[in-house]
C-alpha cells in the first residue's frame, strides 16, 4: 500500500526552478534511497513534505488524505517525522530531556494536570521517560542523557535528531543525510539501527556515501537538477547512464 | 512558607516588613514574566500592562462596586488573562517585532490608565483600597499581609515551577531552543506560546491586585514600560530560564532599590551597571552563579576523597 504518492510537486526559488514535477511513490515499509548531486532540491524536496516549504504546484497525498495544505506540526502527527541536514538540537536541553520532547504528541498532560501531578501525569512522565531511555540505548547514546545538547559531538548530534525523531513514532520516518560527518565505525552502527528501525517505519533515505545507500536500500531514486531522473534497485540505478551522467562531475559512483 | 511564618512572628519593624511585601510583589511579576521570556522564549516586554489591568480591576472592583478582595483578585486575573488574549494575537510576529509589538501593546495599555479618566481617574488614582478578603475578614496589619503574600507567591512558585518541570514546559522550551524542530515533532508552536503568554499574564494580573491593596491605592506610575523593562533586569540578573533565579533575582532588587530610595533617581544607572555586569561575568544569572558554586563544592568534595 502505498503511504506517501507526491505527484508533479514543482518550487522554485526566484527564477530558480529547484524541483520540476517531481512525483515519487512510496509503500509500506520501504527502505527508499534517495539521492543527487549536491543542490539537485533533495532538502527542498523533504522541506515541501513536511511543510516547511509550499509547493507551487503538485500534490502530496500520505496516507490516503491530501496532506498539502497541513502546518508542520499537523503533518508530523499522522506520523511523518524527518530529521535534518543541519542538525536543530534543542541546545539548553539535555540529551535525555530531548528525547522525551520527541515523544510529545503521545501524552495529554496539559497546565493542571502538570501542576497537580495527577497519577495521570506522573505515569505518562515515568512512561515518556522509560521510552526515551530506551531509545538512547537503542541509537547507542545511553550514556550521554544527562549532556548538554549543545555539548555533543558532530556524530552524536545525528545520533540525537534520530533519538528526538523516533521518539516521535514515526510512520515515515524522513533522514536526510545522516552519516554526514560520521565516522566509518559510526555509520555501520548506523546502519544497524536504520535496518532495525525499517522493521517497523518506512524511511526515505537521502545520503551522499553512496556504499550506504547501495547496502541499506532496496530501491533507490535519483534526483538530479529538481527532477527525477531515475529509479530502481541498486544494481539497476548503478548501470543507469543518465544517472552516470548526472554524477560524472563528482566522479563516478562508487561501489 | 516556614520561613515566612518566623519572619512574620520575629520582625517587627514595620518598614522591614513593607520593603518585604515591596519585594514579593515583584517575585509574582518576575516568576510570570520568567514563564514567557526565559523558559518559551518569547521575548515580552509588555509585562507591566497585565500588572497594571490587575491592579486597576482589582481597584475598580473592590472600590467602586464593594466586592471583597477574593472577587478583586480573580477579577484581576480574569482580565489580565483577557489583556494577554489580546497581546496573543501578536505570536506569530517573530523575534524583533514581538518584542516591538509587546512593547507597544505595553504603552497603549498604559496610556489608557492615564486618560480613561472616567473608569481609572486619570493620574489623581483610584485611592483608598481596603483589604476586605472576605465578609467581615480583613488583613490590616503588615505582618498578616505579608504572611498572605507568601503563601500567595509559594503558590505562583510551586505552580510555574511544577509546570516548568513537565511535558507542557518541555514543549515551551522546546519553542524556546528551535521552533523548527518543535513543530516537527508536532508540537503547536502558536497554542503554547499563547497559553504561556496568557499564564504569565494572569500572574501578573495577580501581583498587581496584590500591589494595589498593599498600598491601598492605585495610580498609572508604577505600570509603564520601564517597569516592564526592570522586571526583564530581574530575570536577567536571577538566570533566564530558571524560577528559583527570578524570584531571588527579584527579591534582591526590589529590597536594594527599596532600600535604596533616596537615591532613586540613579536607579535606572544602577539597573544598567546590573544588566551590563550580569551580561559579562555572569550570563545565566544568580541561578548560574549558584551551579557554579555546587559544582565548586562538590569539586572541593572530590579532591578531599582523592
Ligand atoms: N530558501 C532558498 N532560497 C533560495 N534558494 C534555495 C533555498 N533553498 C534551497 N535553494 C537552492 O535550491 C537548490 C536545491 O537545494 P537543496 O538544498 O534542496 O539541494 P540538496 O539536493 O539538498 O543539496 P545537498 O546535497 O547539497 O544537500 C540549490 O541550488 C539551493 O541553492
Ligand atoms: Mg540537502
Amino acid at each position: 500500500m502505498a503511504i506517501l504518492e507526491a505527484a508533479g510537486v514543482s518550487k522554485s526559488f526566484g527564477g530558480l526552478m529547484v524541483l520540476r514535477g517531481v512525483s515519487l511513490t512510496l509503500h509500506e515499509g520501504e527502505l527508499r534511497g534517495l539521492i543527487g548531486p549536491n543542490g539537485a532540491g533533495k532538502t527542498t524536496f523533504f522541506n515541501i513534505l513536511t511543510g516547511v516549504l509550499s509547493a507551487d504546484s503538485g500534490r502530496i497525498n500520505f496516507d490516503g488524505q491530501d496532506i498539502g495544505s497541513y502546518p508542520i506540526h499537523q503533518r508530523a502527527r499522522r506520523g511523518l517525522i524527518r530529521t535534518f541536514q543541519i542538525p536543530q538540537p534543542f541546545s539548553g536541553m539535555t540529551v535525555l530531556e530531548s528525547t522525551m520532547t520527541g515523544t510529545h504528541m503521545y501524552y495529554r498532560a496539559e497546565v493542571w494536570s502538570s501542576v497537580l501531578r495527577t497519577r495521570k501525569e506522573r505515569e505518562e512522565e515515568e512512561e515518556a521517560r522509560a521510552k526515551a531511555k530506551e531509545i538512547l540505548r537503542f541509537v547507542g547514546l545511553a550514556d550521554r542523557e544527562n549532556a548538554l545538547c549543545a555539548n555533543l559531538p558532530v556524530g552524536e548530534q545525528r545520533l540525537l535528531e534520530l533519538a528526538r525523531a523516533l521518539a516521535a513514532q514515526p510512520r515515515l520516518l524522513l533522514l536526510d543525510e545522516p552519516t554526514a560527518g560520521l565516522r566509518a565505525s559510526e555509520k555501520e552502527a548506523l546502519k544497524e539501527v536504520l535496518l532495525e528501525v525499517n522493521k517497523k517505519t518506512t524511511i526515505l533515505l537521502v545520503e551522499h556515501d553512496m556504499r550506504v545507500v547501495m547496502s541499506l536500500c532496496s530501491r533507490i531514486s535519483v534526483l538530479s537538477y529538481g527532477e527525477l531522473i531515475a529509479e530502481g534497485t541498486p544494481e539497476e540505478i548503478q548501470r543507469d547512464p543518465k544517472v552516470i551522467q548526472a554524477y560524472l562531475g563528482e566522479g563516478a559512483i562508487a561501489t | 512558607m516556614i520561613a515566612a511564618v518566623l519572619v512574620a512572628t520575629l520582625v517587627q519593624s514595620r518598614f522591614i516588613i513593607s520593603l518585604l511585601n515591596y519585594s514579593l510583589v515583584y517575585v509574582i511579576l518576575a516568576l510570570g514574566l520568567q514563564l514567557i521570556v526565559g523558559v518559551t522564549g518569547q521575548l515580552s516586554l509588555g509585562h507591566a500592562a497585565f500588572y497594571g489591568i490587575g491592579a486597576y480591576a482589582s481597584a475598580i472592583a473592590t472600590t467602586r462596586f464593594g466586592m471583597p478582595w477574593v472577587v478583586g483578585i480573580l477579577l484581576a486575573m480574569a482580565f489580565a488573562t483577557l489583556g494577554s488574549l489580546l497581546m496573543s494575537l501578536t505570536v506569530r510576529t517573530r523575534g524583533i517585532y514581538f518584542a516591538v509589538a509587546t512593547l507597544a501593546f505595553g504603552i497603549i495599555i498604559h496610556l489608557v490608565f492615564v486618560n480613561w479618566v472616567p473608569v481609572t481617574r486619570g493620574t489623581m488614582g483610584i485611592l483608598g483600597l481596603e483589604r476586605r478578603l472576605w465578609g467581615q475578614w480583613r488583613i490590616d496589619s503588615p505582618q498578616g499581609y505579608f504572611l498572605f503574600l507568601a503563601f500567595v507567591v509559594c503558590a505562583v512558585y510551586v505552580f510555574l515551577a511544577r509546570l516548568t518541570d513537565s511535558r507542557f514546559g518541555r514543549a515551551l522550551k522546546a519553542i524556546r531552543e528551535n521552533e523548527l524542530a518543535a513543530q516537527s515533532i508536532g508540537i503547536d508552536v502558536t497554542r503554547y506560546k499563547i497559553k504561556s503568554i496568557l499564564i504569565g499574564g494572569a500572574t501578573a494580573g495577580l501581583a498587581g491586585s496584590m500591589m494595589a491593596h498593599l498600598t491601598r491605592m492605585v495610580t498609572p506610575e508604577p505600570f509603564g514600560w520601564w517597569k516592564s523593562i526592570v522586571l526583564l533586569i530581574m530575570i536577567v540578573a536571577g538566570g533566564l530560564g530558571s524560577m528559583p533565579g527570578a524570584a531571588v533575582g527579584a527579591f534582591v532588587l526590589t529590597l536594594l532599590s527599596e532600600y535604596f530610595r533616596g537615591y532613586a533617581e540613579y536607579s535606572m544607572l544602577a539597573y544598567g551597571l546590573i544588566i551590563v555586569f550580569f551580561m559579562i561575568y555572569l550570563p545565566e544569572g544568580l541561578a548560574g552563579l549558584w551551579h557554579i558554586i555546587i559544582q565548586k563544592v562538590r569539586w572541593g568534595g572530590r579532591r578531599a576523597v582523592w
